[in-house]
């Protein structure tokens, strides 16, 4: 039986930052063959969490500007694979932890799959999303839901 | 035409700091400033919640330093509660926050920091960061940081519920007391610790004193400033990063205020500038005058070095030991010296894995007498520790039930945001001459900057991993002249 991991990224009570969070509290009621968790941290505090499994599915807050609140992206591990410097003063990237820790010979899922949430507000401390990702949150579990866990019948 | 450079470290959000660098009609660097912006709101969020959450609510400001933030509001609820933690408690305490310390400076270093000692500060970007310094220091040595900080994190998880969301703090005490049969396990980690230590200030022998041109940048001028140093000390005035009196020292090392964390107000002042959202704490008793270093100025610098600073020495004795040969090299106390912050942070390393091998040595750790119940109407207080990155302080108010009405934070990283500032015009003075600004001296600002490992509360963000640090010239009028994309 192969190990999946949902992980929601995010800040709880920061408005938006906390809607991939959100998202993987309802994935939770779906009762799908996952763990699902949440973490509110970044880089190698975040990869502890991910050794082990077979497949991850990383779902966290993305502020483009150039789309509108509540959009769903989709990207691949490759899209972050040049990311090799360091992405806040103080951690280095999910995608160079991951690096490391291959190199070290951790065992990380092969297959990685990850959403972006478009969001509008992630510095005011609140534990509501604005209206706009509020209301995409429950759609956008459905479409994870189906295009991670589609029927088997 | 004057024009204007941005340095923008981050990840997928606007504005989580950028260094602005403002260049004159020749092309030199005129002035520059590192821009926090501050999260908003967190006092109304706070207001109207139990007190005794607040050590649960809080370490999700930062995904960074949740452990300090954690202690600090503990402590502040203690203080709230007017209740004293058990010793062993306290035992406790100290033991998960000496973990902390040491986990949290030894990524620092060899993560954050270390790219620019390890692996040089003008190597190809594509080296400069941790698996270039693993390619320098080995493959074992990697498998070695990686597996000490396991061992680290796992005596926090298992004395605080959770590495990231710590819940072990409660007013008067702790959750959960520590069985014999782990404290013998967790000795023996703690003493891979200490050994993991001595490694470290061998690596930084080897690699950085071993290289006159990495001294040379050490020791130089264009990373110093003679400034006022704080830091918490113990009744001996030695270096403690859980518990202590806040100690003062001026730009000659002379104590110029020691004083509990209840009176921080009496002392700390903050300045508003019309370009920053974060705030400029400066010495009331020396008072504001501008970003200027020396003993007229009222900044202070907070962190590893400034610590060493202010104490009149460490707490155990390999650290000890270490500390009096910074000092002897560096040229005498205090050192001013700011990338010598990255050095202070390995002897605090070795005082934390000291320290966590003495807790564990004392069998009375196990006692299962870990919490004294708060029994007075709860009011007001103040807690403050050492966070990895400096001084922390929380300040509750709550009514008769307990219930938050007001609260104050002075962070870790803004009480250095005068120094930091400072520290990068200073730099960017000195390296950026005819408009010439290439990669590596930009680096050689953004490494003014890295010594004082800030927090800017961004740490939970994660996507894209892909954003370049964006560089932007500008001209008097705010437009693009040209953008440079690091990535």
């Amino acid at each position: 039986m192969k190990r999946v991991l949902v992980l929601g990224l995010g800040n709880p009570i920061l408005s938006d930052d906390g809607v991939g969070i959100r998202v993987a509290r309802r994935l939770r009621d779906f009762n799908l063959p996952a763990d699902i968790l949440e973490a509110s941290a970044a880089g190698f505090r975040v990869v502890d969490e991910i050794i082990g499994y077979d497949r991850l599915v990383l779902v966290d807050a993305v502020m483009t500007g150039r789309v509108a609140p509540g959009t769903l992206h989709r990207f691949s591990f490759d899209d972050f694979s040049r990311a090799l410097h360091n992405t806040s003063p103080h951690d280095i990237s999910l995608f160079q932890a991951f690096e490391i820790m291959r190199r070290e010979g951790e065992k990380l899922p092969e297959t990685i799959a990850i959403y972006g949430i478009e969001i509008a507000d992630s510095s005011t401390f609140s534990e509501e999303l604005t209206p706009a990702v509020e209301a995409a949150v429950e759609h956008i579990a459905q479409v994870i839901r189906r295009e991670q866990f589609p029927p088997t019948d | 035409m004057a024009k204007k450079i941005t340095i923008d470290p981050i990840t997928r959000l606007e504005g989580h700091g950028k260094i602005e660098i403002f260049l004159d009609d020749d092309g030199n660097c005129k002035n520059a400033y590192l821009q926090i912006p501050e999260l908003k709101g967190f006092e109304q969020f706070a207001i109207g919640r139990p007190v005794e959450e607040m050590p649960r609510i809080t370490p999700r400001i930062c995904g960074v330093c949740p452990m300090a933030h954690h202690m600090a509001a503990t402590k502040a609820a203690d203080a709230v509660y007017g209740v004293t933690p058990t010793d062993t408690a306290r035992k406790l305490r100290e033991l998960v926050y000496n973990a902390y310390i040491f986990e949290d400076h030894v990524l620092h270093f060899y993560f954050l920091g270390g790219p620019d000692f390890v692996v040089t500060p003008q190597a190809p970007k594509a080296e400069r960061n941790i698996l270039g310094v693993i390619g320098k220091v080995g493959i074992e040595m990697g498998k070695t940081v990686i597996g000490i900080r396991k061992k680290t994190r796992d005596i926090v998880t298992h004395l605080m519920g959770r590495i990231i969301h710590p819940v072990g703090g409660l007013p008067g005490g702790v959750s959960k007391p520590l069985s014999e049969e782990k404290r013998v396990e967790f000795l023996a980690w703690a003493n891979d610790a200490l050994e993991f230590s001595k490694l470290s200030i061998q690596v930084f022998n080897d690699v950085v004193l071993a290289n006159n041109a990495y001294v040379d940048l050490v020791v130089g001028d264009i990373y110093k400033h003679e400034t006022y140093y704080m830091g918490l000390v113990d009744d001996n005035n030695k270096v403690n990063f859980y518990d202590g009196h806040i100690r003062v020292v001026d730009p000659s090392g002379k104590e110029m205020a020691r004083f509990d964390g209840q009176d921080y107000l009496k002392h700390i002042a903050e300045h508003v500038e019309p370009w920053s959202y974060m705030k400029f704490p400066f010495l009331r008793d020396i008072g504001w005058h501008g970003f200027e270093d020396g003993p007229d100025s009222g900044i202070y610098r907070v962190a590893p070095l400034a610590r060493l600073n202010v104490a009149d020495g460490m707490a155990t004795p390999l650290a000890q030991a270490e500390a009096e040969r910074m000092f002897e090299i560096l040229g005498g106390k205090p050192a001013h010296n700011t990338l010598a912050f990255h050095w202070a942070r390995l002897i605090e390393v070795m005082q934390a894995a000291e320290a966590m091998v003495r807790l564990l040595e004392d069998e009375s750790i196990t006692s299962p007498d870990i919490r004294n119940i708060p029994t007075t109407t709860p009011s007001e207080g103040v807690g403050v520790v050492e966070a990895a990155r400096g001084t922390l302080i929380h300040h509750y108010k709550t009514d008769d039930n307990g219930i938050m009405t007001a609260c104050n934070l002075i962070v870790a990283t803004v009480n250095n945001s005068s120094a930091m500032s400072m520290s990068i015009a200073k730099a960017a003075k000195r390296l950026i001459r005819d408009g010439k600004v290439d990669d590596g001296i930009l680096n050689m600002v953004e490494m003014a900057f890295r010594p004082y490992d800030p927090c800017m509360a961004c740490a939970c963000h994660t996507l894209p991993g892909r954003m370049p640090l964006v560089v932007n010239l500008r001209d008097t009028q705010g437009n693009l002249l040209r953008e440079v994309r690091r990535d």
